[in-house]
């Protein structure tokens, strides 16, 4: 069976990691090796996730597991498994968290065959077990040593590796499926200095510390993105995924933006028919301006919400599939207070619904939609932090649309960023994340201005 | 820096004076006799030229060094006895110790002490037992919520906000110019002409090139060599002397603040107390293997939520500051649902007009009282009122939910995990014991 990149099962079987998806069941199955999969966004690492399960089940008779970093990624995992493994009786066993209430699809579903919150009520034998990392993490005292023939951890690069590394007891082989671009583990209050020097990076990610400590494990690396438009790909591989070569799967004409009404004129309907002519990210730039002390700058998050307004109101349509709704324009936003800026601009303009919810790349991250806002990381900004130039964050804003992205900002961010020096100290021999964003924000600031993609208005009203 | 943080900081210059940022004390008070030190560094490295220490008000002793580069320990004897004693015998009477120090740079100073010596063949045993506690001092200072160690400089910056910038209030003398301003004087006038010295814990500039120049003719074993050590002794004794004075006023000036103590604080003392007597037991080395680094993170991870719970929890001004950056949720009650079928949970259904908040699907929450625990299984904004609603599934204090009346208003705060001290020790341990080969194998 293939799948499309909507998750949803095809006719077809042309999948594009079919020649990837061979050599990871030889790594797996046959050589009985751990190996980690290296991901562009929305390159399907859950469906080849799904596949391995499938195979593993019906062709091996192993019995796995199968963890995600968070509680909707496993529903999404199960649910999907449930669809793959419909016709068949092998058993599907989910295991969550005391007081968790699951989703009622999954409460209800016949082929879920164990729903619990205590190990020790698996099934043995062949099946797969679906959980949290958290979830087995707290389990695994109670569980045995090589409990499990295989453990797949979907989107891996958001797993601490001291919160996998007690789990590498309950299999002999791993599969580590994730997407090296995105955000790293999210470091809750702790003062990751004192842990940097050590021989363990505890609070890396699984694949980055494995790969330290073991550079000759296999890395596969997914070659296509079925999410991303070529046009997309162009701006983000070089800067985001220099070690991750990849292009787009997806076909010009199947990516089309259309809108029902026609421009009126004003540079935000301009930059919106460049959507519709094929590019895939533009940026709409407002003076630069030192007016504001916070990060709620209100005259851009207006901008970002006339935008979302104009893009309602013109009814954009994905041609040849359907008219969109405002549930389907995304509105990404580095910080909670000009998002909640957003909010209210987006409540002056009217735009109906609660479906446009600006919120951060931490929430964005692991979902698409088909048009996205986003306010510039940069934007406003004299001096940069290690967390305005994350690398991830920016890589999460901008893969996360199927069509089109639009960027909202002050102008001056390529000046900010020719004149950056950088602060913040590092230790020796680790990896310098600043530099690593400054490198990446340049190279897009400078690739979209080459384009003739940032547009300059003079004023709020010019828009 | 958060507009609130800056706010406060010009409210503080119009009036002249620090302000408090909280309403208690996130340290327990001192015992009746808390150790104090104060040591003066050679400028740009982390080696002790002078130090001076004592309990309470009193000092104790006061050695210096007039060749700080050579690695002779003579001068730290006195005070690695009066430490080691003072360390033993509080955890002998099951009583917390505390030692004051004046900033963080001062850690950096014993930590080089305590890797240099604390298995030197060449010193002697009393100078390695005493680099090995402070190893366990070290270690003791970085965990979230410590009742061990009190630096002075940090205290008071996470107490109260000057009228300086955050990097000026990193020098003790200049942040006690607004914390106890001295009478009749411009806060920021004083502030200002106290950091003109470089930073404390080092010799002002004039004094510094004057030990330099001394240092080559004291090497000299004749009547002008001893004379320049002398001389340089006079300086450094002076400057420890200076520091001392500044530690000794800055921990006046953090208890002068008239808090009231948090009782979060006697459980972070409990914790502390635990720790020490495991850390200081035998030949306790600082964490290094893979579940024992991976333990230690996650005891960190726990320890700043529960501070950060503790802080909601027991103080108000931090938790009305955290109210404006989301971290504590005020939300009204809108509706209480029973659980739908037997075992279900009930509902709570909250709605907020904050406009940070750190609300997420899936994120679990509680009472900033701690009474109340619920995970969030919906979550919706509201175009029209500005308002996010969110239900919250009950997983804890189900006896108390019953009792709440819809339009009660509750302050919300993200959950801390209770037990997770010893199943995070549990689960570490099977790890070093189990010794898995991804975790501690060697690439072939």
């Amino acid at each position: 069976m293939a799948f499309t990149s909507g998750g949803q099962p095809s006719d077809g079987n042309t999948s594009p990691w079919e020649g990837l998806f061979e050599q990871v069941r030889t790594l797996l199955f046959s050589d009985r090796r751990t190996v980690l999969i290296d991901s562009p966004p929305g390159a399907g690492k859950t469906q080849l996730a799904v596949r391995l399960i499938c195979d593993a089940l019906s062709k091996h008779g192993l019995r796995l597991a199968v963890v995600t970093p968070r509680a909707s990624q496993m529903y999404d995992l199960t649910r999907r498994l449930a669809t793959a493994l419909g016709g068949t009786n092998q058993p599907i066993q989910l295991i969550y968290a005391k007081g968790r209430e699951l989703p009622s699809d999954l409460r209800d579903s016949e082929r879920i065959a164990v729903r619990t919150t205590k190990v020790e009520e698996l099934l043995p034998g062949s099946s797969v077990v679906v959980s949290t990392a958290a979830k087995l993490l707290t389990s695994v005292t109670r569980l045995a040593a090589n409990e499990f023939d295989l453990i797949i951890c979907d989107e891996a690069y958001q797993l601490m590796f001291k919160d996998c590394a007690p789990l590498f007891k309950l299999a002999p082989t791993f599969c580590i499926i994730g997407d090296p671009g995105q955000l790293p583990p999210t470091v809750r209050g702790v003062n990751t200095a004192l842990f940097q020097a050590n021989s363990a990076r505890v609070y890396w990610s699984l694949p980055r510390e494995l790969l330290r400590r073991f550079p000759s494990l296999p890395v596969l690396q997914m070659p296509v993105s079925m999410r991303l438009v070529a046009d997309t790909v162009s701006l983000i591989q070089p800067a985001l995924y220099p070690m991750l070569p990849f292009t787009s799967g997806t076909r010009l004409e199947d990516r089309r933006i259309g809108f029902s009404a026609s421009s009126d004129g004003s540079k935000i309907d301009e930059v919106l028919d460049l959507l519709a002519a094929g590019a895939s990210v533009v940026g709409l730039l407002l003076p630069a301006s030192r007016r504001y002390l916070d990060e709620a700058d209100q005259e851009i998050a207006e901008l970002g919400a006339s935008v979302v307004s104009r893009l309602v109101q013109r009814g954009v349509r994905w041609e040849g599939v359907r008219t969109l709704t405002p549930g389907d324009i995304g509105y990404v936003d580095a910080h909670i207070v000009s998002g909640a800026a957003t909010r209210r601009a987006l409540q002056r303009l009217d735009v109906s619904g609660t479906d446009v919810w600006p919120d951060t790349p931490e929430v964005y991250q692991g979902s698409q939609r088909p048009i996205v806002v986003m306010k510039h990381p940069l934007s406003g900004l004299t001096r940069l932090s290690e967390f305005d130039l994350s690398p991830g964050r920016m890589c999460v804003m901008l893969s996360r649309h199927q069509l089109g992205c639009i960027l909202v900002s002050r102008d001056g961010v390529g000046d900010t960023l020719a004149r950056h020096r950088q602060q913040s100290a590092r230790l020796l021999a680790t990896a310098d994340e600043e530099w690593m964003g400054w490198r990446a924000h340049s190279l897009i600031w400078n690739e979209l201005e080459a384009r003739g993609r940032l547009w300059r208005l003079s004023g709020l009203s010019d828009g | 820096m958060e507009l609130a943080n800056a706010l406060l900081r010009l409210y503080a210059r119009s009036v002249g004076r620090a302000l408090p940022v909280r309403s208690t004390y996130s340290l327990g008070p001192d015992p009746p006799k808390p150790l104090l030190l104060a040591l003066i560094r050679l400028v740009g490295e982390e080696t002790i030229q002078a130090l001076a220490w004592g309990f309470g008000d009193t000092l104790l002793g006061l050695s210096v060094n007039w060749n700080a580069l050579n690695r002779q320990t003579g001068h730290l004897e006195g005070f690695a006895r009066d430490l080691q004693l003072y360390f033993g015998a509080s955890l002998a009477s099951g009583r917390l110790p505390r030692i004051w120090i004046s900033q963080p740079l001062t850690l950096e100073c014993l930590e080089l002490l305590a890797v240099r010596y604390s298995r030197n063949k060449y010193t002697n045993e009393r100078i390695r037992s005493f680099a090995r506690l402070l190893a366990v001092l070290v270690h003791e200072a970085a965990c979230p919520g410590q009742q061990t160690v009190a630096v002075a400089s940090d205290l008071l910056s996470r107490h109260l906000v000057t009228g300086q910038s955050p990097s000026e209030e990193s020098h003790l003398g200049a942040l006690l110019a607004w914390a106890s301003p001295p009478p009749g004087q411009d806060p920021e006038t004083v502030a200002l002409e106290r950091a003109r010295r470089p930073a404390t814990a080092m010799l002002s500039r004039l004094d510094d090139d004057r030990v330099e120049a001394l240092r080559t003719v004291a090497r000299l074993n004749n009547p002008e060599g001893l004379a320049a050590r002398a001389e340089i002794a006079r300086l450094l004794e002076s400057a420890v002397r200076e520091e001392w004075a500044l530690l000794a006023g800055a921990r006046d000036a953090f208890w002068d603040l008239d808090l009231e103590v948090s009782p979060g604080v006697d459980n972070l003392a409990a914790i502390s107390f635990d720790r020490l007597m495991f850390t200081s037991r035998g030949r306790w080395s600082p964490p290094s293997s893979v579940h024992a680094l991976a333990k230690l993170y996650g005891e960190h991870e726990y320890l700043s939520t529960l501070v950060e719970a503790l802080d909601f929890r027991y103080d108000q001004r931090v938790r009305e500051l955290a109210r404006t950056t989301g971290q504590v949720i005020r939300a009204r009650v809108l509706a209480l649902e029973p659980p739908a079928e037997r075992g279900g949970n009930w509902r709570l259904l909250l709605q907020t007009l904050q406009e940070r908040t750190h609300v997420r699907l899936g994120a679990s929450l509680q009472t900033v009282d701690w009474s109340v625990q619920g995970r969030v299984v919906t979550f919706e904004g509201d175009m029209r009122s500005e308002a996010i609603m969110f239900q919250l599934s009950i997983t804890g204090g189900i006896r108390k939910v019953r009792t709440i009346q819809v339009g009660t208003v509750l302050d919300w705060t993200d959950a801390v995990v209770f037990n997770n001290l010893m199943l995070n020790s549990m689960i570490y341990k099977e790890l070093g014991t189990l010794r898995p080969w991804l975790a501690y194998g060697k690439d072939p």
